[in-house]
């Protein structure tokens, strides 16, 4: 890893909808994107043995995340042409229909942006040192597997 | 008496710090990570029936790895991120 601080990804409990406009917003001055593409990963409030997920609570090995994450993104802009890329995960208590997961992929045209931003999801839930544990009420819970 | 450099680093995640009470401790260094596995599978039994995998220093390893006193060791259930 390089002496720079890798950036953090994450963000104590959901992702607003407003801090995705806001970072859509930004993108306005930058008039070399052509097409930009974002991916939410939203809670679902999944029935197990007759009770519905209420929310998930995400923990991380939070400085070999931002290893990780470090490690696509400079993978992600060696193998694409893209302007820009923003990742955002929650730690924290999210509530079923809160989002959890926010990635976002400019670049000039739509074709770079489409096949980045898969590859870059597909790479966070492989390689990422992130657990969620999906809680039916205050303390019931089971621990969550990525399909 | 055992002195912090004959000792690892240990951190557990998810379902396994659960299991191991305390997510971050020490712990008596072993020369490698097949030994540390079963020094682990000693102390909690219930170690053997979930799945894991640990990373030296952050990084995952393949196989049995050899370890120095002082590394941190990070003891990884599947990720379930996103």
């Amino acid at each position: 890893m390089s002496e720079k601080k890798a950036k953090s990804i994450f963000i104590e409990g959901p992702i607003s909808a407003g801090f995705i406009g806001d970072s859509i917003a930004k993108h306005q001055s930058k008039t070399d994107i052509g097409a930009h593409a974002i991916f939410l990963g939203q809670v679902r409030a999944d029935e197990k043995e007759g009770r519905s997920v209420t929310h998930i609570d995400y923990t991380a090995y939070e400085e070999m995340a931002l290893q990780k994450v470090h490690a696509i993104r400079e993978s992600a802009f060696a193998a694409y042409p893209l302007s820009c890329m923003h990742i955002y995960h929650s730690l924290g208590t999210v509530r079923s229909g809160e989002i959890s997961l926010f990635v976002f992929v400019s670049a000039a045209h739509r074709d770079a942006a489409f096949t980045a931003l898969r590859e870059i999801v597909e790479k966070i839930k492989a390689d990422v040192p992130i657990w969620g544990k999906e809680m039916f009420g205050e303390s019931d819970g089971t621990w969550k597997v990525n399909q | 008496m055992i002195t912090d450099e004959e000792k690892i680093h240990l951190v557990a995640f998810g379902m396994i710090a659960e299991l191991l009470e305390s997510p971050e401790r020490s712990w008596p260094w072993v020369p490698d990570t097949d030994r540390l596995k079963a020094t682990l599978i000693k102390a909690y039994p219930e170690l053997n029936d979930l799945p894991f995998i640990l990373a030296v220093d952050m990084e995952v390893i393949q196989g049995n790895q050899l370890i120095v006193p002082g590394v941190t060791v990070a003891l990884l259930p599947p990720y379930s991120g996103g």
